[in-house]
C-alpha cells in the first residue's frame, strides 16, 4: 500500500463511541449518538461506520433501509406502467463524515461503500434503485454530478421552498457499470 | 436524507411512498440506456488513489 493512501476500514455499527460525533446536522447527530443503535439492532435499517484500520474514532456512517414506490390511488392508472404496482428501492437513509476526524473524500468512501453494499444486496433482493433525500442544495448538485436524478415528487413540490427535502435516486444498474469500469482500470 | 427524522434524532420508516410522480419517474427511467456518470467515475477513480478500504 503506497504510503500516502489512507487505510479505511468501514463495518456494521457495533460497540462504538458515538457521543462525541459531529456532522454539523443536529436531527443526524442527534439520530447517530442517540438512536442508531437500537435503529440498528431492530433492523429497521442498518448502520455502517468508517474507522482507520489502526485506529477507533469514528470517521463518518451512513445508513441504509428499504422503500417502496406505488402509484397514487387515483390518476395513475395508466395502462403504460401497469407492468409494476410498485418499485422497490434501497434507500440511503443519511451518510455523515465527522467534522473533527473524517478526512476530505471520506464522504465520498462511504458512498461508493453504499454502492458497492446496494448491488450486493440486489443480488438477492429484488432492489431497481437507491433512493435518498439531499440535506440541502450544495449536496442535491454533488449528488447530480454523480449522476442522481431529481424526483420532482408531490413532496418536493409541497416542500420546494423548504431546501432539507430533496428527493433523488439512481438506477442500481448504471452504478453497477460504473463500478464495473472503474474495477477493471 | 433527515427527511425521516424528527429533530431529536428519531428515525419515523416510510417503507411505502404513494407518489404517482415519483413512481412514474422511476418507471420511465427502466427504459432508458444506462451509462456510467462521468461524476461518479471521477469519485472512484480518485478513492482508489486515496483509499484502501477494507468492508465487513
Amino acid at each position: 500500500m503506497p504510503e500516502s493512501q489512507l487505510e479505511i476500514v468501514i463495518e456494521p455499527l457495533g460497540d462504538h463511541v458515538r457521543g462525541d460525533f459531529c456532522c454539523g446536522e443536529k436531527r443526524i447527530d442527534n439520530f447517530f449518538r442517540n438512536n442508531a443503535r437500537n435503529s440498528h439492532d431492530a433492523y429497521a435499517q442498518r448502520i455502517f461506520v468508517a474507522r482507520y484500520g489502526d485506529k477507533t474514532e469514528l470517521l463518518g456512517f451512513y445508513a441504509l433501509t428499504l422503500m417502496t414506490f406505488a402509484l397514487g390511488m387515483n390518476e395513475e392508472a395508466d395502462a403504460k406502467f401497469g407492468r409494476f404496482n410498485s418499485i422497490p428501492t434501497i434507500y440511503l437513509t443519511m451518510i455523515g463524515r465527522d467534522q473533527t476526524h473524517g478526512p476530505k473524500g471520506i464522504g465520498s468512501v462511504l458512498m461508493e461503500d453504499a454502492f458497492r453494499r446496494c448491488l450486493s444486496v440486489r443480488n438477492n433482493v429484488g432492489a431497481y434503485a437507491l433512493t435518498l433525500h439531499a440535506v440541502n442544495e450544495r449536496v442535491a448538485q454533488r449528488y447530480e454530478d454523480l449522476g442522481f436524478t431529481r424526483f420532482h415528487t408531490e413532496l418536493h413540490d409541497r416542500q420546494q421552498k423548504d431546501e432539507t427535502h430533496r428527493a433523488m435516486f439512481y438506477e442500481l444498474n448504471a452504478i453497477a457499470a460504473a463500478l464495473a469500469e472503474g474495477d477493471a482500470t | 436524507m433527515v427527511a425521516l427524522l424528527k429533530d431529536d434524532g428519531e428515525f419515523v420508516p416510510t417503507l411505502v411512498v404513494r407518489d404517482p410522480k415519483a413512481f412514474k419517474a422511476l418507471a420511465e427511467s427502466m427504459d432508458k440506456k444506462k451509462e456510467p456518470s462521468p461524476g461518479l467515475k471521477r469519485m472512484l477513480t480518485e478513492n482508489k488513489k486515496r483509499f484502501v478500504v477494507r468492508s465487513k
